[in-house]
């Protein structure tokens, strides 16, 4: 029992400590909603590009730099894409989780892209045939009648990539940037003691992470039941 | 007005050439010329793998013709074929070639025309013979979205947009385009929806309809831009039975309007009673062309008198 708390001790209470980890936790959660938007942004672009040259056969380039793009991204661990980031690319940059962001951005970007792609995929091409047969233009077709039933179905899988993307973000620390794990080693560092630090930050990221498939599980029902009528 | 003038005047969709393939080499639909008159009611039948629903996709280009030219109200869907004018072949590097090496130049046409001898990259071909081309395709051609307002079009499987109700399916295109208001569009949805008696229907989701309802209601949702042709393909495929008649009903009360209409259908009762026309389309030709009683009941060819005994 001693043990537990004299640990509990010099993790959280003693220098203020549990300030690191809030901060730490702060960052972590900070890089991972923003590189999901970028990532969504990103995604939906090379998805839309992809769909167009797939339906219509124009934008060869950008559908090869959008096909270069997904195969060295997915090609390659995120460790070395976040290194060259910022050591490489970003060398003049000082604000890491600035670049943090970027770079898990763009992995995600990939990763997105082939989901919402999939989405669009998955909702039967009669209704693209029907809105043209209409009159209506490729454009008004994709965002009104295609895009609102494949986003629809892709909700609760860009929920699943936050949620993977919040336990990737475990490696930014590589740049220096105190998240969730790198707030762990300050602590022993100074502590020398192991156990603690580790098993509360896991016990952190499994409390985030399973708050947010509450949420998706929550999400994937509704649709679900309003699928149903 | 001279005759071709006249002839093109009740013609609404003129088919030139048209080939189609999807796998290069094998030709689902090889070389169809046909005209559809105002007020025509055609049917087109044939075996399943025969081409028949290509057809009529091609007709608003939903399919993109491999060769060949549509024509709608005398203006020009697909790009134009350079084979089927003999003006723009005139100046093609090709034809030039030929003719200085001795061809006399009604030959070298022929032969060109008859052998696909153009380049398929037409830059080859010359500056004149680009320029011609573009030259027929700027006088005629037109926008396909607004060759397609006009031109209503039913699926097998009827296509509704599953998250819009049913009122909404309806007004979305007419308001989107701007071509009627949201009233409207709203008061033509429900008198329309009357008339095929749905009109307790208006705030439902398509999930919610029975198969015939969502046809008849796909029926409606094209009607509702005051098309002057209405395509059909095989409307009545993916019903139950107890449901064809309900939705033959419809498109039989659409045929008695006067409406023009291309049906491919296998309900051959439908084709004898209603069409004003039948199409016998067998292996991507045009293999039986005529008035319904001549093609049902003294078929020229065995294909067609094979095809009947199987289907009736």
């Amino acid at each position: 029992m001693n043990f537990i708390i004299d640990g509990f001790i010099s993790t959280f209470v003693a220098e203020d400590r549990y300030k690191l980890f809030l901060t730490g936790i702060g960052n972590t959660l900070l890089t991972a909603f923003f590189a999901t938007l970028v990532g969504v942004v990103i995604g939906s672009l090379i998805a839309v590009v992809k769909t167009v040259h797939r339906q219509k056969g124009s934008l060869k380039l950008l559908n090869a730099v959008a096909e270069v793009y997904t195969t060295v991204i997915r090609g390659t661990p995120v460790v070395v894409q976040l290194l060259i980031m910022y050591n490489v690319i970003f060398i003049w940059s000082k604000h890491a989780v600035l670049v943090g962001i970027i770079a898990f951005g763009i992995n995600s970007g990939a990763y997105v892209s082939e989901i919402i792609r999939a989405g669009i995929n998955a909702v039967d091409i009669g209704q693209t045939e029907a809105g043209r047969s209409l009159g209506l233009s490729w454009g008004v077709t994709m965002r009104k009648i295609v895009l609102p039933q494949a986003i629809k179905n892709v909700l609760p899988a860009i929920g699943n990539e936050f949620i993977s993307l919040l336990k990737e973000t475990s490696v930014i620390g590589y740049l220096g940037v105190l998240d969730l794990t790198k707030a762990a080693e300050r602590v022993i560092s100074r502590t020398a003691n192991v156990y603690f630090p580790y098993i509360s930050i896991a016990l952190g990221y499994l409390a985030v992470v399973y708050i947010m498939n509450y949420f998706v599980k929550r999400l994937e029902r509704r649709l679900a039941k309003s699928d149903r009528n | 007005m001279t005759g071709t003038e006249k002839r093109k005047q009740d013609v609404i969709i003129e088919v030139r050439g048209l080939c189609k393939s999807f796998i290069e080499d094998r030709m689902v639909l090889k070389n169809i010329d046909c005209d559809i008159k105002r007020g025509e009611q055609i049917v087109v039948i044939g075996p399943s793998g025969g081409g028949k629903s290509t057809f009529l996709r091609c007709l608003n280009t939903l399919e993109a013709p491999t060769r060949g030219e549509i024509w709608f109200d005398g203006r020009l869907l697909t790009p134009a074929d350079p084979y089927l004018h003999p003006d723009v072949i005139a100046k093609s590097s090709t034809y030039l070639s030929m003719t200085e090496g001795g061809v006399l130049p009604g030959d070298a046409l022929a032969k060109i025309r008859e052998e696909r001898l153009l380049r398929k990259n037409i830059r080859h071909e010359g500056r004149e013979f680009s320029a011609a081309l573009k030259k027929t395709e700027d006088e005629n051609r037109v926008s396909i979205d607004l060759a397609r307002r006009r031109i209503g079009m039913v699926f097998q499987h009827f296509n509704l947009f599953p998250h819009f109700n049913v009122q909404k399916n309806i007004t979305f295109a007419p308001v989107t385009l701007g071509l009627q208001t949201e009233e409207e569009a709203e008061e033509r949805a429900l008198s329309l929806l009357r008339r095929i008696g749905l009109e307790d229907k208006k705030d439902a989701f398509p999930s919610q309809l029975s198969g015939g309802q969502k046809q008849r209601i796909a029926i409606v949702r094209a009607l509702a831009m005051n098309p002057e042709v209405m395509l059909f393909d095989e409307p009545t495929s993916a019903l139950d039975p107890e449901m064809v008649g309900e939705v033959l009903d419809v498109m039989k009360r659409l045929a008695e309007q006067g409406m023009t209409m291309v049906v491919v259908t296998h309900e051959m009762g439908f084709a004898r009673e209603v069409a004003s026309r039948a199409i016998f389309l067998d292996d991507g030709v045009i293999a039986e062309d005529g008035q319904p009683s001549q093609l049902f009941d003294s078929p020229k060819s065995e294909r067609l008198r094979s095809f009947l005994a199987k289907v009736l």
